[in-house]
């Protein structure tokens, strides 16, 4: 049997591979005449005159040629660009729009883009009020609905507010500040249980620790806490390395809950009669004292002096 | 079908195997057009018989592969493109 090696075949050239190359690159080469392409050039001369239009309406109301020529650029370019932030006509676009929807620079888009329409509108009906034969026919409203989709509105259809590479980096970027939330909210839980079963442990258990280890034990609360702290200014930064996107960070040791729940298990575990000048918590002393002088350890008596390595004289013994 | 290149037993040496795939994919390409790529390894068998009749058996079935391989490559540069 002839065994033909097909990966071969690739490298060997091949007349039939060559003619499909050939049919895809003529393929691509054509033009095709689209609806889209169509409105494009719609847009296109429906923009020029719209400048004509305007250059016509701004020159009257000022001599100044500059300020014209500016109001002209702006009444012709700004409302469709503007508006095609607000009618997305592609999967990204929708999806760009709800991402950008919450921030403060959409709400001034709007804004801005509904002035620009009231304007455009109002100048078109006095403009075509003025025009005898239309005044007339009383098709006022008609010819300047008319003027606003040709003028702003086609040319924002085609109009995409970003490029795809920029519409990928804004996902992106809203994904990665999503997580970076999602991931702060998950750490505070978890601190928030430990924290909790701490407390716990240390209104039943913690009382026959020794006082060097409740001092220790709160210190590492507060070194947990800073522990978290560290993780997330970590990812904030990393977000901020990745993405550009500088996340406000807010440290947990600032945060009022979580300050008062230290607070507490410090003041749990080292707020006792043990420690001189404190005696707040004496229903758990006698438990300390007893395991202390099980194991013949130096102790605090009851009036607060030191006593040291010996078993207290009571009649148990 | 009689190669250029003579072989030493009664198969079609590789070269002329591969001319031949070449010429078979041009002429199915021509007459069905990009829904060959759609074909099955056996309905292409079936469309090259024709022309590969007087070929050993296992020389009919390896042009099979190399014809079906070559629509194949043929899809992934349409893909590619497209």
């Amino acid at each position: 049997m002839v065994s033909v090696n097909l990966e071969v075949r690739d490298d060997v050239s091949s007349r039939y591979l060559d003619m499909v190359r050939g049919q895809r690159r003529r393929g691509n080469g054509g033009w095709q005449f689209t609806a889209k392409s169509l409105l494009a050039l719609l847009a296109v001369v429906a923009m020029i005159g719209s400048a004509v239009y305007w250059w016509g309406v701004q020159s009257q109301l000022t001599n100044n040629w500059v300020v014209a020529t500016a109001f002209t650029a702006i009444l012709v370019l700004a409302p469709p660009s503007l508006t095609s932030f607000l009618i997305p006509w592609s999967p990204g676009g929708m999806l760009l729009q709800k991402i950008n929807a919450r921030t403060w620079g959409y709400a001034v888009i709007i804004g801005a883009s509904l002035y620009l329409l009231y304007y455009s509108f109002e100048i078109q009906y006095s403009w075509w009020a003025s025009q005898p034969v239309v005044a007339g026919t009383g098709l006022i409203l008609q010819q300047v609905i008319i003027g606003i989709i040709g003028f702003i509105i086609i040319p924002a259809l085609l109009w995409t507010p970003v490029t795809s590479e920029e519409l990928v980096e804004q996902v992106r970027q809203a994904h990665l500040v999503r997580r970076y939330e999602l991931q702060t909210q998950a750490d505070i839980a978890i601190l928030r249980a430990t924290l909790l079963r701490a407390q716990e442990k240390a209104l039943i258990g913690f009382a026959n620790l020794t006082v060097q280890e409740k001092e220790e034990l709160a210190g590492v609360m507060r070194g947990l806490v800073k522990g978290i702290d560290h993780t997330l200014r970590d990812i904030g930064e990393s977000v901020k390395t990745v993405s550009g996107a500088t996340v406000p960070f807010s440290s947990l040791d600032d945060n009022d809950d979580i300050r008062s729940y230290l607070d507490y298990i410090h003041e749990s575990l080292t707020d006792n009669a043990l420690i001189p000048g404190r005696n707040r918590t004496q229903e758990r002393v006698p438990v300390a004292v007893q395991s202390q002088q099980a194991h013949g350890e130096a102790y605090y008596d009851d009036a607060g002096r030191y006593v040291e390595g010996r078993h207290r004289p009571t009649g148990r013994y | 079908m009689q190669g250029y290149r003579f072989s030493t037993d009664r198969h079609l040496p590789e070269r002329d195997m591969l001319d031949l795939a070449d010429i078979l994919a041009l002429q199915i390409h021509e007459s069905l057009g990009p829904r060959v790529y759609l074909l099955p390894r056996s309905d292409v068998l079936e469309l090259i018989a024709p022309y590969v009749d007087d070929l050993s058996p296992d020389d009919q079935h390896a042009l099979s592969w190399v014809v079906w391989h070559l629509f194949q490559s043929a899809r992934e540069f349409d893909l590619a493109a497209a």
